[in-house]
């Protein structure tokens, strides 16, 4: 069994707006950077954002979890939502999108993610 | 201008040094050694930890491309006599290598590791080698206690401590019960957990959910007999000496 876990709730066609918005917020794509010494991982300098995800890269801020497509939810922690509403975060949606983010904020409950699917 | 006259030594009264050779996994195991995690080297940083590059050069990377999937990182642990560290969080963290399993299909394997328990839950999983079904896991166990598992579960009944730092050893046999999971230098259960299917390997998790919360600032994956017991003493002489150089207040 895990930790509950704070998420926004909807259909899974809600769900992968919503996380559209966040990765448009925080800049996802987002390549990493190395740390440390040894051998590290071959990033490409730039990724398009589609197919699969390249090593060292970051494709999402937050991956879904769907049970079925009327049934998803998406993790939004406190974390997470303090850098949404960064006001750097904020600059880069529009009003409706800020508008279905802060619903989906408000709406926010507490579950245990087993059992679920996550979807990359 | 100079000359060099016959017989005659450079660097002169330079004191010798022994260069004793530096004991790594790679150099104790070779071609066997088939992931090398270890926190000091090879982490590639986003929201997280994206990658862990594998240093046994056989690029079984462990990545996750989620942000928020991403384990911790910690540069200087206060816990580990400041050695960064890696943390699973036990909500949604994981990092996972598809090629290790390919490597290692067929194949008994030890895996020793440097780790810390920092919460409880039963059933979290530590590493998996996923599949369909069932998986083989390591995860906890009630009591507390830890578990290998695939068509069979075999319990250890005993566990590290919570917020303390050991030395986890790993022993799986895709054959026969000669399986063991050790806590330092002590085999707390030995047994048969069954073969399992393996499509994914992955450390802080199974594949879909119980996430374990730990930290990790060590991990390696051999490719070892169980029937022979896994790791000859020559080997654990030699580990032992490496970890004791790279951990040398902590006692594994």
């Amino acid at each position: 069994m895990s930790k509950a876990i704070k998420v926004a709730p909807g259909t899974e066609a809600q769900i992968d707006t919503l996380r559209a918005i966040i990765d448009k917020a925080l800049g996802f794509p987002k390549r990493g950077s190395h740390v440390g010494g040894g051998q590290h991982v071959n990033m490409p300098d730039t990724w398009d954002g589609t197919g699969p995800t390249p090593p060292g890269w970051a494709k999402s801020a937050s991956n879904s979890w769907v049970a079925s497509v009327t049934d998803a939810v998406l993790p939004l922690t406190d974390d997470l939502v303090a850098m949404l509403q960064d006001s750097g975060a904020q600059a880069k949606l529009s009003a409706s999108e800020k508008t279905a983010l802060q619903t989906a904020v408000a709406a926010r409950i507490s579950v245990i993610l087993d059992g679920r699917t996550p979807k990359p | 201008m100079f000359s060099r006259r016959p017989g005659a030594r450079f660097n002169r009264g330079r004191i010798a040094t022994s260069s004793a050779p530096v004991v790594t996994p790679l150099t104790i195991y070779g071609a066997d050694l088939y992931q090398w995690l270890r926190g000091d080297l090879g982490i590639t940083l986003v929201t997280g930890v994206s990658a862990w590059a594998d240093q046994s050069g056989k690029g079984n990377n462990a990545t996750q491309g989620t942000g928020a999937a991403q384990p911790t990182y910690t540069a200087a642990d206060a816990t580990l006599n400041n050695q960064p560290t890696v943390t699973g969080d036990g909500s949604n963290d994981v990092l996972s290598s598809a090629a290790l399993t390919t490597d290692l299909a067929t194949d008994d394997f030890y895996i020793c590791a440097i780790v810390k328990q920092i919460t409880w839950t039963s059933g979290d999983s530590w590493t998996s080698a996923a599949g369909s079904t069932p998986p083989r896991s390591f995860q906890n166990g009630a009591s507390p206690a830890m578990v290998m598992t695939a068509t069979t579960s075999v319990n250890s009944n005993s566990a590290g401590t919570l917020g303390s730092w050991f030395r986890m050893e790993l022993l799986w046999s895709l054959t026969a019960g000669a399986s063991y999971f050790k806590i330092g230098s002590t085999v707390v259960q030995t047994g048969n957990p069954g073969t399992g299917s393996r499509t994914s390997s992955s450390i802080f998790a199974a594949p879909a959910a119980l996430f374990g919360n730990y930290a990790v600032a060590e991990f390696f994956v051999v490719k070892r007999a169980a029937a022979s017991g896994g790791p000859t003493a020559g080997e654990r002489a030699q580990i032992n000496t490496y970890l004791q150089s790279r951990y040398p207040a902590a006692g594994f």
